[in-house]
């Protein structure tokens, strides 16, 4: 076991031993004092209702714009999507069901991404396979490298 | 006079096809074909078929009452295709018209159909109660009417004649009441 | 007068750029200096004229000469100055007048200073500059003239974008156009250095330098983009993965591949085909970014200009594609790669793989950016390819890129040792582990990513300052110096590894910001009642009511919330505001209210209000770190200059 030498000799073996023990026992520490200070919370103004229609809306995409999300667009159609999640709010429906109503309603637009499947699914399979084409490449070449380098590191250390 | 650097070999290269020419070729093909698709784009207006003269594009709506209704049933009468938003200010200024004119010519062989684009439940219905709305109006799903109508914003309106055929379109707020009658006649059967 | 006059110059400067052209391809074949000669003269006499037009732009801009189209549609009387010098790129025509007079200022920059340094390049640098110029001065003198005339002058113009009214929206256009267009030059030296084979030490050094100054600016003016739309744009984020933002990004990713892999070929002699490759792409880009952003192909909220100027571009496009091509089929026996055999373990493997996630990531970012122009004409209609994409496909490369951020230091050239590594990664790997245990245990995430971002932030730090620290250790024992000695020492004299590393610090801050931004982001909208209340976080913030002012072009609404600390302090009010501008009154922008710690920022917006102001809606965000990115770009800057500085001994090494 070594340790990198800028560390004092004297401290090299403890730490060596119980390096991981010691960062593991900061990183729980650390989760404690989360746990003890969870209970900070603040008095909101804003409804449960609204705070969880916005939280919605977040995962949503304005139709009209490009690129804009939903909570955030002030169009006076976003303003009154974002009424129409509170409606279905208060009508019981939950998260899963908003969105498919607004996928109906609005098309696929509103996720912001293409489906993964049919035609569209092309825009993600596409840059998945070229990487893994090209990283198939790449490993080839680097292991026939390879192969030469011992073959002629092998050459020389022969007599 | 060239001047030939160190470290250069000057022999020929044999073209061998290896994976790594493979992948070079299908990144090039890719980097042609958008340049090619962004030609495309630029040079031709894409999107469906819609010309004046021609065969208006048959569509299914449901409309707010929850009645299915089509473009082919309406043949043998003419109509008059809004679409429009709550959301758009200049809508509101040609709602009287529309709802004045459509009281006028029921029952005198023109239709009239409201195309909700993409609007909400709630505030559609606020819309249309505040002006008293009493033609066929309905929520177009997934905008799938207004990408076939080329829609490029609201209101825009179509006439389209007891033929099926598209007479007019006009996009934006209709004004006049008397182009507006003019071209009503048009599609009169 | 001089605006004719003008327009006349652009059409001179086309005709000289064309013999620039002419004579630079000729006289870097035939070799003869004459010719040499007479394309620099053309270069510099065609750069010399697309100033003085530019010039005279700006004076018509400043003068209001309301005669001009290009005046009318970009400002009014009532505009700041300051605004009507930032005209000048902000519209079609202007901008593109304004890529030719930066590319004009880089021409003159290479003669000067690689004149004499590359002598045989020159010839061919000078062409490709020249056809360049000669491109936009073409689109300045017949689609898109910024001298072109109203048959009557009206009285006032039409005023500026309000979104572009921003000082940010001044300096980040300027910092683009620097990067952008300073990214020419190294392909202009690259095709020179093809056609001449002159592929040696003295040519790497030299197009490394040449790349990476504009690559500072694209970095910077990327950033304060960044800037202006977390100001501007108000949704509590900083980047939206929008078209325009995704092309500047794009020339930016395969540069940086560039700068990482021609390491590579200065150490190894490899890669060589590669790399040219790279700046074949870079360049391209490029041309595909300034064509998607002047021409509206792919629809963006940044898209301020749209014209017929699209064609004129696939054209050139075509041509210098084509050309770059055929130019690297031709040498392909100068650019065939020495088998240089690498372990796996290995600083050559480490590149090899950063150059792979670097295009990856440009080829996810050009696939997203254009797929909705694909889906249109494969499904019928334009699909959203929105942020969730980007971040779904670019996040774990941009994580994979990270962690190969702290472990390529640590490896060596050849190959290295497994347990050398495992050595070098203890400490490393024990701060990832505190850092990311502590990021979940201090602050729980919805998402497993912002552990390992934090994780992977630690590690990176811990790995270069080990690799500082050991390499000061050695040359400490080598050179019997002291430890301040010798870390100055090995800062003067590896100045470019340190720079780079230091850029990688800088990087390591903006990755804080981002996880912050990104998983950590609390956002409440409330109305609020005069002297009404609401608490977030460890803040109190308290409406006191509205402020409204007449400014040169706009009305100004400023709500004034107070701010008070957690402990009663009370802080400098916050005043989110919404300009209201009398000559686009129905697009009010709004600029947001501010409070910037270290930890966090208290960020709100004004959404409306009604009427008397009685009440008012805000949306209150808290961005955790978002001030680490400002701060690390400052830290890239940094970075960049110590790694771009000459050595001390590199121009006594190099020839000429």
């Amino acid at each position: 076991m070594h340790f990198p030498r800028l560390v004092p000799r004297a401290f090299r073996a403890w730490l060596a031993s119980a390096y991981l023990r010691f960062c593991l026992t900061v990183g729980l520490s650390l989760i404690l004092v989360q746990g003890a200070t969870a209970l900070d919370v603040g008095i909101h103004a804003q409804s449960l209702q609204e705070q969880e229609m916005y939280n919605i809306a977040r995962e949503l995409w304005c139709p009209l714009c490009a690129g804009i999300r939903l909570d955030a667009c002030e169009l006076q159609a976003c303003v009154q999507m974002r009424e129409e999640i509170s409606l279905l709010l208060a009508e019981g429906r939950d998260k899963a069901y908003i969105i498919a109503y607004f996928e109906e309603q609005y098309g696929t637009q509103v996720h912001g991404q293409p489906p993964f499947t049919g035609i569209y699914g092309w825009a993600w399979w596409t840059p998945l396979l070229l990487m893994a084409a090209a990283g198939i490449t790449i490993g080839n070449r680097m292991r026939r490298a390879a192969a030469t380098r011992r073959d002629s590191s092998q050459r020389t250390a022969a007599p | 006079m060239h001047a030939v650097a160190s470290g250069i070999s000057s022999r020929k290269a044999r073209l061998r096809i290896t994976p790594a020419l493979v992948l070079a070729l299908a990144v090039l093909t890719l980097l042609i074909t958008l340049i090619g698709l962004v030609t495309y784009r630029l040079l031709v207006d894409v999107g469906p078929p819609l010309a004046v003269g021609q065969p208006a594009p048959e569509f299914q709506l449901e409309t707010f009452g929850g009645e299915r209704i089509s473009l082919s049933e309406l043949r043998g009468q003419g109509v008059v295709l809004n679409f429009w938003a709550s959301w758009c200010g200049p809508c509101r200024a040609e709602a009287e018209l529309l709802e004045s004119a459509w009281r006028r010519e029921q029952g005198r062989g023109i239709v009239f159909i409201g195309i909700a684009y993409l609007d909400q439940l709630p505030a559609a219905q606020r819309f249309l109660e505040e002006f008293h709305v009493t033609y066929l109006n309905g929520r177009d799903k997934g905008s799938h009417i207004s990408r076939q109508y080329d829609l490029l914003g609201v209101p825009e309106t179509y006439f389209i004649d007891p033929n099926g055929i598209l007479a007019r379109q006009h996009k934006g707020i209709l004004t006049d009441p008397d182009q507006f009658q003019r071209w009503l006649d048009q599609i009169r059967p | 007068m001089w605006n004719d006059l003008a327009y006349l110059g652009l059409v001179a400067g086309a005709i000289l750029a064309g013999l620039g052209i002419l004579a630079g391809f000729h006289g870097g074949h035939s070799g003869h200096a004459a010719w040499t000669e007479v394309s620099r003269r053309a270069l510099i006499g065609t750069a010399g004229i697309v100033i003085l037009a530019t010039v005279t732009l700006w004076s018509a801009l400043l003068q209001g000469r309301f005669e001009l189209r290009y005046v009318v549609s970009q400002t009014e009387l009532a505009l700041p100055v300051f605004y009507k010098f930032a005209a000048l790129w902000s519209g079609q025509a202007g901008s593109l007048l304004f890529w030719a007079f930066v590319l004009s200022l880089y021409a003159l920059l290479m003669n000067a200073f690689l004149g004499r340094r590359l002598p045989h390049l020159m010839p061919w640098a000078n062409g490709v500059l020249c056809s360049n110029l000669g491109f936009f001065l073409i689109l300045c003198i017949f689609p898109a003239n910024p001298f072109a005339k109203l048959p009557v002058a009206p009285p006032d113009g039409l005023g500026l974008n309000p979104l572009l009214q921003n000082y940010w929206m001044v300096i980040h256009p300027v910092m683009l156009y620097l990067g952008y267009v300073g990214l020419c030059v190294p392909f202009a030296l690259a095709v020179g250095a093809l056609a001449q084979r002159q592929l040696d030490m003295t040519w790497i050094r030299l197009i490394r330098r040449w790349t990476l100054i504009p690559w500072l600016f694209l970095s910077i003016g990327i950033l304060m983009g960044s800037q202006w739309a977390y100001m501007e744009l108000g949704w509590g984020g900083y980047w939206a993965w929008d078209p325009v933002e995704n092309v500047s990004l794009l020339p930016w990713l395969t540069a940086t591949a560039f700068i990482h892999s021609i390491i590579v070929q200065e150490q190894r002699g490899t890669m060589k085909f590669w790399n040219m490759a790279m700046i074949g792409m870079t360049y391209f880009l490029i041309m595909l970014g300034t064509l998607t952003t002047r021409s509206e192909i792919v629809v963006s909220v940044h898209s301020f200009a749209q014209s017929s100027i699209g064609l004129y571009f696939v054209a050139m496009l075509i041509l210098a594609l084509s050309g770059f091509l055929f130019l690297l089929w031709r040498r392909r026996d100068a650019l065939e790669e020495r088998v240089a055999g690498s372990a796996w373990i290995s600083r050559e493997s480490a590149f090899l793989g950063n150059n792979w996630l670097f295009t990856g990531v440009a080829f996810a970012t050009l696939w997203g950016t254009y797929f909705p122009v694909i889906s249109e004409l494969f499904a019928g209609d334009q699909i959203a390819v929105a942020a969730p994409y980007f971040e779904k496909v670019n996040g774990p490369l941009f994580l994979l890129l990270f962690l190969l951020m702290g472990i390529g230091p640590l490896l060596k050239w050849r190959s290295t040792p497994r347990a050398e590594l495992q050595r070098k990664l203890r400490l490393p790997l024990g701060a990832a582990a505190i850092a990311g245990l502590g990021s979940f245990g201090l602050a729980p995430a919805s998402s497993p990513y912002a552990l390992l971002g934090f994780a992977v932030c630690a590690l990176i730090v811990a790995a270069t300052l080990q690799e500082y620290g050991l390499d000061i250790r050695t040359r400490q024992r080598a050179h019997g110096e002291g430890f301040r000695e010798a870390a100055q020492r090995l800062l003067q004299r590896q100045s470019h590894r340190y720079g780079g590393y230091l850029v990688h610090l800088g990087m390591v801050l903006m990755g804080l910001a981002i996880v912050g931004n990104e998983f950590y982001q609390e956002v409440q909208h409330v109305t609020l009642a005069r002297d009404e209340s609401h608490v977030t976080g460890n803040y109190t913030l308290t409406y006191h009511g509205m402020i409204v002012e007449d400014l040169a072009n706009l009305t100004q609404f400023r709500a004034v919330l107070g701010v008070e600390q957690g402990n009663g302090r009370e802080l400098q009010p916050l005043q989110p505001r919404r300009n209201v501008y009398f000559k686009n009154p129905d697009a009010p922008t709004s600029e947001v209210g501010l409070r910037m710690t270290w930890m966090e920022d208290l960020y709100v917006v004004l959404n409306g209000w009604e009427d008397e102001a009685v009440s008012a809606t805000f949306s209150i965000y808290r961005n955790p770190l978002m001030i680490w990115l400002w701060v690390g770009g400052l830290v890239l800057a940094i970075g960049t200059l110590v790694a771009m500085w000459p050595h001390p001994g590199s121009r006594r090494r190099g020839p000429g």
